[in-house]
């Protein structure tokens, strides 16, 4: 079997083969850049979507059902109580339409609730441990993780490194780890929980062999509490982690936070490339040739463009019904869990 | 001590097959071809394309040790101390290889100061306690990983770099160097493959572990009682996962403000069952883990403080939670009337809402209340 990359989405509903075109993107970066030539990607690596968003939609789903099922029963019968508490479940037509539910709950229920958490990294390790069965000894396993899915990464591999083999000797990581985790969007600190994303086990020699990250400085989701380290990962490995900081002005289309933007930049794309396969694997020719017809802006139109930087510059405004929505839901189970705690300052 | 390295009966168990010594169809000798190699581009080329053919110890390597290996790795089940024994044999073989191996050539300091740590002779008094010296180490360290040798430990070598920048100043030195590096390569990845059978089991029941949990967290979420957000709100004030590694859901729920439809029976109206909401205003809910994956809810149960209503007063009383999703509950409200209820979870409601209650009323008409 070839070298795996499993892909891990962001938020929000993803069906099977979301990752179909960003790994077309990939194919056809190698295809034109590397050293091996046309049809190489496909002989080296496999690649596999992870696919944890079914898990919040299931949870959804189950609970619009139940809503539907009762609402008009509490009705006819007065039980103003059950109509209250029900108010708070979206219903069908929501759980489809309505961002809140769509995105933000996924975020939201992960940080707050340790039994999404714990059942999403679950799902996570379960598709990683069976997607590397019969890797074969001269290959290795990458993730490219992006948005949600490297606080998700992050937190399945810690799990992952420390997950002890039932006869005590020695752990799972130490037996099977990544070659490569790149962190596209990196809001592992944004979610962190404990450890924190810098103490954790995630890093270069102990859950993973190497370590990117890439970063927009513009990209809303990100700049809150960015994965911005100082002296990480310190001795022994320091060479073995990199970060790509983009440039401001790097803007091709709207959504700046999308995956197969950050991917496009060579910046990110080559040295992914670099430690998936080999340091020449792109040589300095080619990588001369891709910056050279590389643009920073994409085929944004100048118009568009300042329009774009406005807006951005007005720190994410692009994305502020999301922001605005991410903070009602989250304020909604920190208003459930005060209630339940008796603590009604929280 | 421990046994002498190639003497006694332990020998015998690794009898090495005619076949597997031998290439096993031209296209895979063909594959695994050391190529000759003259320069630094070339060198980085014929490992790359070994490592993508998995001749460098992987699955179609063809040297002794290979054989060895493969044989090793594709025999039955074996457990303890017979698993142990066979590991170390094939480990002693691998390491006398190393041994053999010219010092002065590329990469064989780095392996010969990894098997150093080891210290073979005097690891342990028997295989079991070798092994387990050896299983306790990060067994990845023997793992190539591209061109990257023994990573994370002092020996660690790239040997892209070590062709371009040193090691293929001249053909002679690149030929040299190349098959220096697949030979140590190839050696380091057969330990791996090695040491890797000793945790094979252990790795196949992590797997079934994590498709348990996979499929118990599904069921703790989306199949159980106390499902409602806030329920998941108030199970999480009480859950705590493992301190280490993965963790499988609680084999038990609080059930709060937990609504569920039921039929009220009441003797003094022609119709004797009535629609009513049953509320778990707290209870507790709980189950045995069994069935398929050991992964369904099996002869749960509850019991919870209750409310209900029919359309008057509510009633405040006792629900009893019983396999099949079954509940009981008697109340009472202000106006002293006691009532009896009985509900089925919604689950067995989903598909047709109507004619199921119309069933389930049937059903409790016909036990003549």
């Amino acid at each position: 079997m070839a070298n795996v990359i499993f892909l891990l989405h962001g938020v929000g509903e993803h069906t099977q083969g979301w990752e179909q075109s960003v790994v077309a993107q990939m194919r056809a970066f190698c295809d034109s850049s590397s050293q091996r030539g046309e049809g190489d990607f496909d002989r080296r690596f496999k690649c596999v979507g992870i696919n944890y968003s079914a898990l919040f939609k299931d949870l959804l789903t189950e609970w619009a059902t139940r809503r539907d099922n009762i609402d008009d029963l509490a009705s006819q019968v007065g039980a103003e109580l059950v109509e209250r508490l029900l108010g708070w479940i979206a219903g069908s037509d929501e759980v489809e339409k309505d961002f809140l539910w769509t995105h933000a709950f996924d975020v939201v229920t992960y940080r707050l609730l340790p039994t999404v958490r714990d059942a999403v990294k679950v799902r996570v390790g379960l598709q990683l441990f069976e997607g590397i069965q019969g890797l074969d000894e001269n290959a290795n396993w990458s993730i490219i993780a992006h948005s949600f899915g490297t606080a998700v990464a992050h937190d399945t591999l810690h799990a992952w490194f420390e997950q002890p083999l039932p006869d005590g000797r020695g752990t799972l990581g130490q037996s099977r780890a990544p070659r490569l985790v790149q962190m596209v969007a990196n809001v592992s600190r944004l979610l962190q929980t404990s450890p924190d994303a810098f103490d954790s086990t995630v890093r270069p020699g102990k859950a993973c062999d190497f370590y990117h990250s890439a970063h927009h400085p513009f990209d809303p989701v990100t700049t809150i509490k960015p994965f911005l380290p100082a002296n990480w990962p310190g001795p022994p490995s320091p060479e073995k982690y990199r970060l790509a900081v983009l440039e401001h002005d790097y803007i091709q289309q709207p959504n700046i936070h999308d995956l197969a933007q950050y991917l496009r930049h060579p910046d990110v794309v080559i040295p992914l490339f670099r430690c998936l396969a080999f340091d020449t694997y792109i040589t300095k020719d080619k990588e001369a040739e891709y910056r050279e017809k590389f643009q920073l802006h994409g085929d944004l139109t100048d118009p568009v463009l300042i329009d774009l930087r406005k807006r951005l510059e007005k720190a994410g405004v692009g994305l502020s019904d999301e922001w605005a929505a991410l903070l009602v839901a989250w304020n909604r189970i920190r208003e459930i869990r005060a209630l339940l705690e008796g603590d009604n300052d929280d | 001590m421990i046994r002498e390295w190639c003497g006694g009966h332990a020998l015998t168990v690794i009898v090495l097959s005619a076949s597997l010594l031998s290439p096993s169809t031209p296209a895979e000798a063909q594959a695994c071809t050391v190529p000759t190699v003259d320069s630094a581009t070339e060198a980085i080329q014929g490992i790359d394309d070994l490592l993508l053919s998995q001749c460098l110890g992987g699955a179609n390597c063809e040297i002794g040790e290979c054989a060895v290996v493969a044989q090793l790795t594709g025999a039955p089940d074996l457990a303890g101390d017979q698993l142990a024994e066979q590991i170390f044999i094939v480990l002693r073989q691998l390491h006398a290889k190393a041994l053999t191996l010219d010092e002065t050539q590329l990469a064989v300091s780095e392996l010969r100061g990894m098997l150093a740590r080891w210290d073979m002779p005097t690891l342990g008094n028997t295989g079991e306690e070798s092994l387990t010296v050896l299983t306790d180490s990060n067994k990845r360290e023997w793992q190539g990983s591209q061109f990257n040798l023994f990573l994370h430990t002092p020996f660690e070598l790239n040997l892209e770099k070590a062709f371009l920048e040193t090691h293929c100043g001249t053909p002679d030195l690149c030929r040299a160097s190349f098959e220096s590096a697949v030979a140590v390569y190839t050696l380091s990845g057969l330990i791996h493959r090695t040491l890797d059978v000793a945790v094979r089991q252990q790795l196949e029941d992590v797997g079934r572990m994590l498709k348990t949990y996979d499929a118990r967290w599904s069921n703790f979420h989306t199949g159980s009682r106390a499902v409602f957000p806030w329920e998941l709100v108030f199970n999480n004030l009480s859950y705590r996962g493992a301190s280490e590694g993965f963790s499988g859901p609680p084999s038990w729920q609080w059930l709060v403000l937990h609504p569920s439809i039921g039929l009220s029976y009441d003797d003094d109206q022609d119709d004797k069952m009535q629609e009513a909401i049953l509320v778990d205003i707290v209870g507790r809910y709980q189950w045995r883990w069994g069935g398929k994956d050991n992964a369904e809810m099996k002869r749960p149960w509850g019991a919870a403080v209750a409310m209900s209503w029919t359309g008057d007063d509510p009633g405040y009383g006792l629900a009893v939670h019983l396999p099949k999703n079954w509940s009981i509950a008697v109340t009472r409200s202000s106006g002293e009337s006691i009532q009896l209820l009985f509900s089925m979870e919604f689950a067995q409601f989903v598909t047709d809402k109507q004619k199921n209650v119309e069933e389930f009323r049937q059903q409790l008409e016909d036990l003549r209340f």
